[in-house]
């Protein structure tokens, strides 16, 4: 076995439009909110973090957030 | 359905979804949220379609590691709590080495190793006439010049005094006074260990307190040569 063949092309290619959906739907959401979900993803920023980074209650940038991520998906699935 | 729906938070399950693959929600939320995952097929594909589109994330970035949520998740369900920074987790290992280090130059300096190199020298310092037995030790290791009353009396009124006699041209050099308890420990500097070796002391009879000319000035009661001994 050889270990980790990595993506074919097909795979990259869902990928390649994956990354396109997900792109253009971020830039549908308000810029700071956008901020938010790449942060969580690629920092690993918890709640607590996003609410001291944007002096907003915690509660307050939880509810935005899971609007954003409503919007976000109904984007996706469009 | 319960959980996140008992709540004012918008989104229910589905928003849950995105929020677990972020690594967003909170503890007590993420049991409840991955008992319902188990038996819900349509959270399943929300989850999956969540992690293939964040990957999207990082596919600009040439990365293996997992993204830093992932690995938080991960950590917390197999280790219960974030794990120590490294230099936590290394600092026991390197305060040994350092104890070690410090231990093993106490023994190189501190004379530990010294003794083999520098034998123990003695000498007898005996007076016939007057029933003296004295024994003189010299301790290399504690640098310590030591004179043992055997036998005889010390004079109330007199004092014994000890001098080395390094060789027949150089005059003799005061190492101190015999005590009037039966041992005499006297501490000896660098300069007068290095001449012992070898060298003659010789016991003196002094007035009370020592020579008052730094040179012996009563009568000589006994002298003997410092050498090795293959036992006391």
């Amino acid at each position: 076995m050889i270990a980790d063949p990595g993506p074919g092309p097909a795979q990259q290619l869902q990928s390649r439009a994956e990354a396109e959906a997900l792109f253009g739907c971020m830039a549908e959401l308000p810029p700071e909110r956008a901020e938010m979900v790449r942060r969580a993803y690629l920092e690993g920023a918890t709640y607590n973090e996003l609410s001291d980074a944007t002096g907003v209650k915690l509660n307050t940038v939880r509810t935005w957030l899971r609007r954003s991520l409503m919007q976000l998906r109904e984007c996706l699935s469009r | 359905m319960s959980g996140p729906e008992d709540t004012d938070l918008p989104g229910g399950w589905e928003a849950a979804a995105a929020e677990y693959v972020l690594g967003l929600l909170p503890e007590d939320e993420l049991r409840a949220f991955e008992s319902q995952l188990v038996q819900d097929q349509a959270l399943q594909q929300d989850v999956e379609a969540w992690e293939a589109y964040f990957a999207a994330f990082t596919d600009d970035i040439e990365e293996v590691a997992p993204p830093p949520q992932i690995l938080r998740r991960t950590e917390a369900q197999l280790f219960g709590k974030p794990r120590a920074p490294l230099w936590q987790q290394i600092l026991p290992y390197f305060l040994g080495a350092v104890a070690a280090a410090a231990i093993a130059w106490m023994a190189m300096f501190g004379g530990l190793l010294q003794s083999s190199d520098e034998p123990d020298l003695w000498a007898d310092l005996e007076t016939p006439s007057r029933g003296l037995v004295m024994l003189a030790h010299y301790a290399p290791d504690s640098q310590t010049f030591m004179v043992r009353r055997d036998a005889g009396d010390y004079p109330a009124d007199r004092s014994f005094e000890i001098w080395l006699i390094a060789d027949p041209e150089s005059p003799p050099v005061s190492i101190g006074l015999v005590d009037r308890e039966q041992l005499t420990e006297i501490p000896v500097s660098d300069e007068i260990a290095a001449q012992l070796p070898g060298a003659t002391v010789a016991i003196s009879e002094e007035p009370l307190g020592g020579s008052p000319t730094g040179v012996a000035t009563g009568p000589v009661l006994s002298l003997g040569q410092l050498e090795p001994r293959e036992e006391l």
